[in-house]
């Protein structure tokens, strides 16, 4: 009989926003009694040698008198966190077992799971996550704490073993007492959504229908949108309502959604996967890091916490400036790639703009029943904090005034649509994408190049209308494209095929307008 | 080091004949610019600095008309409504006289620097003060002068009660030139002055032609209106027409259509050059015929 014995346990790690498959190896040799890790444990998985030692002897077995080398591999990646507990004190048992009879190596099951000095087995914050990066590596079977059964249960395609202590788990392995497996079911999929709470309602929004129908175009095809307008006319009130009329995710989308903020630990008052698109409102005092991700740990910022998403920018030009011109890149490209100097991670960041601004500092510049007090170098200085670039990406610009009395009468409010129908619209024309999607799916608002000349064409007359306006506002390419795609959407909402004048000349309202550029 | 700037005098052939008939004409005048400019008549609008967007456009309107009929629009390069005439003189295609309150060689105020490069390069710019005088309280009203003296006619486009471009309006009457004054909304301060300006005898423009006509300046035929409209546009620019100013949700109720109908149908109308759309709001702004 060799005087070694090995065992190998699947785990995970959390590196950055992904996940890496960690293997946990565990060898036992004769020698002075020592137990160590290597494989660049963090600080909570060098200090697990005391509660895996604990609660090993608690539950009722002997810890191993060996030289014990417990192996974190990939050895170069830095693990941190208390759930590879459970991994290492199952690794120490097996390999002792092994040494009399011997355990196999199973590569489609993985541990997690933090250890109590007693053995039993505590709730992880990042189940889901973990499970979901489990499941991309091919690893269909888990074994965790039964308190965070409830945070994978609608994980669908896996199967879970919930456990108690350490003692259920190895009973479970010996064949004494088997853990009942459960399978994750997705409940939530085809079960439709709870209506919209109605004083979150857009029926609440009154004299406002021009926007709502810019804000319905944004949504249904993702075009990112600025509102401008004097204090008071509902710019707040109109984004808080935005996430009333977002189309579900789907299923790929609702996984990448549920990683994310199950890593960055917003992911609270959900349990397992996220359906609801996020909406993220930071305060215009967000630092750069705040916004784009970073800092020790590379945590995600809120353009990748509103993945798939809305992020809303109140009051734009009080943000830092640099921060606003950090978005650019990625604005354009739908992912920022973080590079620190111990880690380095692409983190996605597709999400709709929505973002709402003054005219001026006053805020009263334009509107008939104020006198804008700001002299017109103040003005500049504003508008001029908000640079030409990032206006230039921004697809609908909408200028609001203040409404009238008479528009807030109950009369006037028999055409103003509500969030229910305004939903319906947004799966509908988000449909028509699905059914553009070849090969994949692709918002009207992220169309170019190519596939935006094919996706975008419009009739005779409507084309006539855009080099009209192209030569009349001297538009520029750039330009030129996003109207069409905004037409596109307009077309889509109202079910046309193709992009008719009435959607262009619609469009076209909807282009930088002069005052924020002059 | 101080850029060089050349002047007249009066006696010099071109002192400008009209300005030589106040009271207190300005014995030199420091240009930049091309001085044959003076050879053409002239028009000054002027108003207020803290203005609304609707002086502003008729401010602009009124500009581009006198100019694109080849009449030089005179304004004093101010905030508000004087860069909004400058500017419409510009887009009219004939050149425009904006007379400082300081020495040529100081943009006030600074945000106008781009507007004064662009008019010493296709008009002129006219001080009495001598290059390197700072703007003072008293210069501006001294100069207020200068831009109704040059003039045979001034419009004051928008004005609140305190506005120095009364001080311009007054001068003109001093000086014997027709004052014209753009008539607003009576509830709106900002137009006090100008609704008191009429009250007191200036003329209203109701019609802009009005002063092509009066001066005896023959207008060429408006540009591309009108256009055909269809019954749809036709409706909407009445529903315009009749408020003056319309939001896109009043528009679509008064059309009894969605409103994404209603956005475009203003945007139609605007490429067409008959409306004017800003701060979400569509304005009426072709001429309309008598």
């Amino acid at each position: 009989m060799s005087t070694g014995a090995l065992s190998q346990i699947r785990s995970v790690s959390i590196c950055g926003i992904d996940t890496e498959i960690v293997t946990v190896e565990t060898d036992l040799t004769v020698g002075l009694p020592s137990f160590s890790i290597v494989g660049l444990p963090g600080s909570a998985v060098r200090e697990s040698k005391e509660r895996v030692h604990a609660a090993i002897v608690n539950s009722g077995y002997e810890f191993p008198l060996r030289r014990i080398t417990v192996n974190l591999s990939p050895a170069d990646l830095r693990k941190e966190g208390s759930h590879l507990d459970l991994p290492i004190a199952v690794g120490i048992l097996m390999a002792s077992v092994r040494s009399k009879e011997g355990a196999a190596f199973c590569p489609d099951t993985a541990y997690i799971g933090e250890l109590s000095l007693d053995g039993a087995l505590k709730r992880l914050e990042l189940a889901a996550a973990m499970a979901l990066g489990l499941q991309d590596a091919g690893i269909a079977r888990i074994f965790l704490p039964a308190a965070n059964l409830e945070d994978v249960a609608n994980l669908p395609g896996l199967l879970f073993f919930p456990a108690e202590t350490l003692r259920d788990i190895v009973s479970h392995v010996t064949g004494e007492f088997p853990l009942e497996a459960v399978r994750g079911r997705d409940k939530g999929a085809g079960v439709g959504r709870p209506d919209v709470p109605p004083t979150e309602d857009f029926l609440e929004v009154k004299g406002q229908e021009a926007v709502k129908r810019a804000l319905l175009i944004a949504v249904a095809g993702r075009h990112d949108i600025l509102l401008t307008g004097p204090p008071g006319v509902g710019k707040s009130m109109l984004a808080r309502r935005v996430p009333g009329i977002l189309p579900l995710l789907s299923d790929a989308e609702s996984r990448e959604v549920t990683r994310i903020h199950g890593i960055a630990r917003t992911a609270e008052g959900h349990r397992g996967l996220i359906r609801e698109r996020p909406y993220r409102a930071p305060h215009h005092s967000a630092t750069q890091t705040a916004m784009i991700g970073g800092g020790y740990r590379l945590a995600p910022g809120e353009v990748s916490l509103a993945h798939h998403g809305v992020l809303f920018l109140d009051e734009l030009p009080e943000f830092n400036r640099h921060t606003l011109e950090m978005l650019r890149q990625p604005l354009e490209d739908r992912f920022v790639d973080l590079s620190r100097a111990s880690l380095k991670g692409r983190y996605p960041c597709d999400f709709l703009l929505i973002c709402a601004m003054n005219p001026c500092p006053c805020g009263y510049f334009g509107d008939p029943a104020h006198f804008c007090t700001c002299t017109e170098t103040a003005r500049q200085r504003y508008r001029a904090k908000i640079s030409g670039p990032f206006l230039d990406r921004i697809d609908i610009h909408v200028r609001m005034g203040a409404v009238r009395a008479e528009d807030l009468a109950p009369a006037a409010s028999c055409a103003c649509m509500s969030s229910g129908e305004m939903r319906r619209l947004t799966e509908k024309v988000c449909a028509a994408q699905a059914a553009r999607a070849k090969p994949d799916f692709c918002w009207n608002g992220r169309l170019d190049g190519a596939r935006g000349s094919e996706v975008c064409r419009p009739a005779p007359e409507a084309l006539r209308l855009l080099d009209a306006a192209y030569t009349r506002y001297a538009l520029s390419v750039r330009a030129r494209m996003k109207l069409l795609r905004v037409a596109r959407t307009i077309a889509d909402i109202e079910g046309s095929e193709q992009i008719f004048e009435s959607h262009m000349a619609e469009a076209i309202a909807y282009r930088v307008p002069f005052d924020l550029t002059d | 080091m101080m850029a060089h700037f050349d002047s007249f005098e009066t006696g010099d052939t071109c002192y400008p004949a009209l300005l030589t008939l106040i009271a207190d004409p300005p014995r030199r005048l420091w240009y930049r610019g091309d001085l044959s400019v003076l050879s053409r008549p002239r028009v000054a609008i002027v108003g207020s600095r803290k203005s609304t967007d609707y002086g502003r456009w008729a401010a602009h309107t009124i500009a581009k008309r006198l100019s694109s009929s080849g009449v030089c629009v005179v304004s004093g390069m101010a905030d508000g409504i004087d860069a909004a005439a400058h500017r419409g003189a510009l887009a009219g295609g004939s050149p425009t006289i904006a007379v400082f309150g300081c020495g040529l060689d100081i943009c006030f105020p600074k945000s106008n620097r781009e507007l004064m490069k662009e008019i010493a390069r296709r008009g002129l710019l006219l001080s009495e003060y001598e290059p390197g005088t700072r703007p003072a309280k008293y210069t501006f009203p001294r100069r207020n002068r200068i831009i109704s003296g040059l003039s045979v006619a001034t419009v004051v486009a928008e004005a609140g009660v305190s506005s120095g471009s009364l001080i311009t309006a007054e001068c003109a009457l001093e000086q014997g030139r027709e004052v014209y004054a753009v008539p607003g909304d009576i509830n709106r301060i900002g137009s006090i002055g100008c609704n008191k300006l009429i009250a007191d005898g200036a003329r209203p423009l109701v019609f802009i032609d009005d002063i092509l006509t009066d001066l005896g300046f023959l207008a060429p035929p408006a540009g591309n209106w009108p256009e055909s409209l269809s019954g749809e546009e036709q409706r909407a620019l009445a529903a315009v027409r009749q408020q003056g100013e319309i939001a896109y949700d009043r528009l679509a109720r008064a059309l009894g259509v969605s409103v994404g109908a209603a956005v475009s149908v203003a945007t139609v109308l605007e490429l067409k050059g008959v409306v004017h759309i800003a701060a979400g709001k569509v304005f009426c702004s072709a001429v309309p015929q008598r």
